[in-house]
């Protein structure tokens, strides 16, 4: 197979967005009937390789070559009709439409002119493609009823009715449970029998490896290498991708001995949420919240946070019940919420990294209303420093960083309050590994400095690696507590699904 | 890297970034070409004419930015206009108040209007296009019911001050405007409230969940404008003499046209006080061009909508870029 001429060729591709260059002379190859894994951290180029092969912006250098025929040139119909096809993170579909108009939406032509595919055949295609990848979905469902991993087979039966060559999954597995990803690695390979390359793009090093034929790494816009993953391990890979060893997971000695409880929950229950929640949480003490998506873990943070109060039950904090009900109720109190998805819950699009980072302390800089924006600018610099952000100026509008250096721009903004109590959902999602290290590094600082850090965490290495106890919840209760010393992935897992374990 | 940035320059960056060098120079330009075209547009009585002119749509457009900032819209703002020149006329007229008293009457309707707006909006939940759509004729109606079929004269002499009066040789209501238009530039850029508002209409989720009290922002915003509105109606009596029925109809349009030929944008986030007062006066001046150059009234009309869609596409064109 490494004989024949690769499918795929991409020939000293280069992009530069301003001052920053995001790809520098990329080239490598990708083989027919290959899952050939795109690994990097975020910023290495990864997404705007993805761009250019599928036809939405323009390289200022360098072309791709289909099986040895050159393309300079590529937009989004042209590039569907060389069969490159990308499945995005964020799944293009629309929900109002049913399954079978999604799958067709780009060729709803029929035999009739001026008229589209009558409803018998769009199903009976629609059909024939999901047959294809083992599933019995009703075509005429709509979409928006579907579960993510279902949704992502209707995006990938979309792509397979373009006839496509080379499928590009990116991030495909981050909203899927176990058993779902089996299932979908069971699809790319039934794809990988028919021919069809798939570049799996993921920060999910564990599951390249069990999936993918070959790697490439890309590092700050540069081709580092490309490796057969039989011949590899996570830690060369890894070392590739950041230039240099990292102990990414080391347990986390666990600190006992009674510091002062600094937030006590007493029952709290907001339906249909969560019920009869009750812990505790101690200063200097890291404490992360394990199960799976919808155990109701994000809600209660929300109830905590005043952002949407409980029903039921009652929040101390320092001993002393509270009423909160207002987010700006619980930052009075101490307590701050890094959310989960910053991109539709924390930054701000249209702001500056400066105002960004500000903006939950802004009254706190104020003098009779007025910004000072001496003291603004120093301590936004401070933090900029301190968390290490890649910025040429503060002045940056936010969403010209990296999704690593905006996240920890939305930590700034939390740690310039002066919290007492942390909630960090999903800190390190869509994350790249130098980052989370840097950021699991914060997190421990902050515990150090006397902060209860609660963190919210899918990511079962990163949970046993920053944790002194893990309460993991389960469908809207919580299931149990483990300590350090007795957590496991396979006990925490246990918890989460079946509600206890040995 | 540490940039501190400081000084009037450097601010003027800032502002070019909120609302683009676009507006600048196509007001220069503006200005350029009709200097050329005509002897009469660079006299001192010809500018002062065309700022006494968008005298109106200035003052509210500072309550209008702000509003268009934080992701809101009022249409209501024309009939407002109307209904805060006649109520303190009527008071001060039908029933002897006090002009101070009547004005400030006339004011509390501006808030109250604006009040009613921000509660419908932030607790129904309904958009303010439809709800301000709503007040455009119920506003006006109760201006025609105050009015009794026939516009009320003003004799007093502060507001005819106000409307008519000059400080050396500039025109009074031109003082007010650019005094509002300062302050409403200073307050944006420089205090707590102004940064939430940016805040809120940048993403109002991350705004809230980062301790900005939303609805408190929101009612600003709303009681603002409204307040700014009716005040600009008061000039307008004065201007006239008289508290027309009919005054401020359309009016609305020209301020949000000027909001968003100034850089904001409809999506909020954006906007400057500064450039809604150029957006205003890029109007302003294109009907002065079509005045002293003679050239017919409906052309006018046509050509200053290709301004207003000429202005969006540019601003669409510049964000796209990135």
């Amino acid at each position: 197979m490494n004989e024949a001429q690769p499918i795929l060729s991409i020939k000293d591709i280069s992009k530069h967005f301003g001052g920053v260059t995001a790809l520098d002379g990329v080239s490598f190859g990708v083989d027919e009937g290959e899952c050939h894994a795109l690994v990097g951290e975020n910023g290495a180029g990864k997404t705007t390789l993805i761009n250019i092969l599928s036809g939405d912006i323009l390289p200022d250098a360098g072309h791709i070559e289909i099986k040895g025929t050159p393309y300079h040139r590529l937009d989004p119909r042209t590039s569907i009709s060389l069969g490159i096809n990308v499945i995005h993170q964020e799944l293009a579909l629309i929900g109002p439409l049913s399954i079978m108009e999604n799958i067709f939406v780009g060729d709803l032509k029929g035999e009739h002119k001026g008229f589209v595919k009558s409803q018998k055949r769009l199903k009976a295609d629609a059909k024939g493609l999901l047959d294809m990848l083992g599933c019995d979905f009703e075509p005429a469902d709509l979409v928006e009823r579907l579960s993510t991993s279902k949704k992502q087979i209707v995006e990938i039966a979309k792509a397979l009715s373009t006839n496509p060559k080379i499928l590009i999954m990116d991030e495909p597995t981050s909203s899927l449970t176990n058993a779902e990803t089996e299932k979908l690695f069971g699809i790319i390979k039934s794809l990988k029998a028919r021919g069809i390359s798939i570049i799996f793009v993921s920060h999910r090093l564990n599951e390249v490896m069990k999936i993918s034929d070959r790697v490439t790494v890309l590092r700050d816009g540069r081709y580092i290498g490309t490796v057969k993953t039989g011949a590899t391990s996570i830690d060369a890979i890894v070392r590739m991708m950041v230039g240099r060893t990292m102990e990414l997971y080391q347990k986390r000695e666990s600190r006992e001995g009674d510091k002062p409880v600094v937030l006590e929950v007493e029952g709290l229950t907001r339906e249909p949420y969560f019920r009869n929640v009750s812990f505790k949480a101690r200063s200097g003490e890291i404490a992360a919240f394990s199960g799976l998506v919808g155990a109701g873990r994000t809600e209660l943070a929300e109830s905590i946070f005043g952002y949407a109060p409980p029903d039921q039950g009652t929040i101390k904090i320092q001993g002393i019940s509270h009423k909160i009900s207002s987010p700006k109720g619980a930052m009075n109190l101490g307590i701050g919420l890094l959310t989960e998805d910053r991109k539709i819950n924390g930054v701000i699009g249209t702001m500056v990294v400066r105002e960004n980072a500000s903006i939950a302390v802004l009254p706190k800089l104020a003098r009779l209303g007025f910004v000072r924006r001496g003291e603004e600018n120093r301590r936004v610099n401070e933090f900029i420093r301190l968390l290490g952000i890649k910025t040429p100026s503060i002045e940056n509008p936010i969403l010209n960083l990296s999704g690593g250096n905006q996240q920890k721009v939305m930590i700034a903004r939390w740690l310039a309050t002066a919290v007492k109590v942390l909630i960090v959902d999903e800190p390190t999602q869509g994350v790249d590994v130098g980052a989370k290290a840097e950021i699991h590094k914060l997190l421990r600082e902050l515990a150090e400095q006397g902060v209860a850090v609660l963190v919210i965490s899918s990511d079962l290495p990163e949970v046993l690696s920053i944790s002194d106890r893990v309460l993991i919840m389960k469908s809207g209760e919580l299931a149990g507590e483990l300590s350090s010393r007795d957590a496991t992935e396979e006990r925490i897992m246990m918890m989460a699904t079946v509600g206890w374990c040995q | 890297m540490e940039t501190t940035k400081s000084g009037f320059f450097a601010n003027f960056g800032d502002y070019l970034r909120k609302s683009g060098w676009g507006v600048y120079a196509a007001f220069a330009s503006e200005c350029l070409i009709l200097s050329l075209l005509s002897p009469y547009f660079l006299t001192a009585k010809n500018l002062f004419n065309v700022m006494k002119a968008i005298t109106f749509t200035g003052v509210t457009s500072v309550g209008m930015t702000m509003l268009i900032i934080s992701g809101g819209l009022d249409l209501s703002v024309g009939s407002m206009i109307g209904l805060g020149g006649m109520v303190p006329a009527a008071l001060m007229t039908r029933l002897g108040v006090h002009p101070a008293l009547a004005v400030f009457v006339g004011l509390l309707i501006g808030a109250f209007s604006g009040f009613t707006i921000s509660m419908i909006v932030t607790h129904l939940k309904i958009n303010s296009f439809i709800v301000t759509l709503g007040m455009l004729s119920i506003l006006r109606g109760f201006t025609y019911l105050i009015s009794k079929g026939s516009n009320i004269f003003v004799r007093s002499k502060a507001i005819l001050f106000l409307g008519q009066g000059y400080l050396g040789s500039v025109p009074f209501p031109v003082i007010v405007m650019l005094f509002f238009v300062v302050i409403g530039a200073v307050f944006l850029r420089y205090t707590v409230l102004g940064r939430q508002i940016y805040a809120v209409g940048g993403n109002e989720r991350a705004a809230r969940l980062a301790g900005v009290q939303v609805n408190k922002v929101r009612l600003f915003v709303f009681i603002t404008t409204s307040i700014l509105a009716s005040f600009a109606g008061i000039i307008s009596s004065g201007f006239l003499g008289s508290a027309e029925m009919t005054a401020g109809t359309g009016l609305e349009l020209d301020v949000i046209a000027a909001v968003i030929i100034g850089g904001a944008s409809l999506n909020g986030g954006k906007g400057t006080a500064v450039g809604s007062l150029i957006g205003a006066a890029i109007m302003g001046v294109l009907r002065n061009g079509f005045i002293l150059l003679g050239l017919r009234y409906e052309a006018q009309i046509i050509s200053i909508g290709v301004v207003i869609i000429l202005a969006v596409v540019m601003d669409s064109l510049r964000s796209a870029k990135k």
